[in-house]
């Protein structure tokens, strides 16, 4: 099914929460599960350890987004605070939610493409 | 199992034992280090507003929470690795445990461990995300 496993790939059809090793089937089933097998190629993509990596890459992104945000519009408006917080505590909040899947995604295409799997999988 | 192969994951359990102690400690102390080095050093930029001037300026607002931006990086790196060395421990010893014929498992608090290495990582996020704050405040 796969010709050849490159971490561009894996992270590509990763992200685009499709399975890293056919890139057609989905990857999750509900908000975070992982499907398996998967219902195109058969992969189980569960033996990929993803663990708290996911948070992680999505707390470092969004922090990268929001924080610039954040401060140039507190530079440029001078909101005061309830507004921004009003604002940016539930933008913050809804952008983590939204990208969690996606950075499992990453990660999941990460073990796949480096060949990282749990260990009591492994024998 | 002979005598002799029994003492060797003894003595095995006890290495993996105090390698994991002593490099547990030292993780610890340097990471606490590390953090209360970094919010302390971000604290001093912060307060330094009038000093910057030229080239020590330029090193101030941009040079210094660059280096501190990429040191955390490492640091997260480090973090990481840790987590998968106490887990890879504790399997170790559970082998040699089962292999040694006890009912007992690893005596290694996983859990907790884990948990710690959380509590390093959301410390290092709001280091971090301070020093980004410091090295966008220029820019504005």
């Amino acid at each position: 099914m796969t010709a050849e496993k490159s971490l561009g790939m894996g992270l590509k059809r990763g992200i685009s929460l499709r399975c890293p090793n056919c890139g057609k089937g989905h990857l999750l089933r509900g908000y975070l599960t992982i499907r398996s097998p998967c219902e195109v190629c058969g992969n189980d993509n569960t033996i990929y350890p993803s663990d708290d990596f996911p948070p992680y890459l999505t707390i470092f992104v969004t922090g990268h987004i929001v924080i610039p945000l954040f401060i140039w519009s507190d530079v440029v408006y001078a909101p005061s605070l309830w507004l921004e917080a009003a604002i940016w505590l539930p933008v913050t909040v809804l952008m983590c939610l939204t990208l969690l899947p996606f950075m499992k995604g990453a990660a999941v295409g990460l073990c796949w493409a480096m060949d990282i799997v749990r260990t009591e999988s492994a024998t | 199992m002979t005598c002799r192969e029994s003492d060797l994951l003894v003595r095995e359990y006890q290495e993996i034992n105090a390698h994991l102690r002593s490099n547990t400690g030292q993780f610890v102390n340097w990471f606490s280090f590390l953090l209360t080095f970094s919010l302390v050093t971000a604290g001093g930029v912060l307060v330094l507003d009038e000093h910057r001037q030229g080239w020590r300026g330029m090193a101030l607002d941009y040079g210094l929470p660059i280096a501190c931006l990429l040191l955390h990086v490492l640091a997260f790196a480090g973090i990481l690795i840790f987590r998968h060395y106490i887990i890879a421990a504790h399997r170790k010893i559970n082998d040699i445990i089962a292999l040694l014929g006890d009912k007992h498992g690893s005596p290694v608090p996983v859990r907790f461990s884990l948990w710690m290495t959380h509590l390093m990582a959301a410390g290092f996020a709001v280091s971090y995300f301070a020093w980004l704050t410091l090295l966008i405040l220029p820019w504005t």
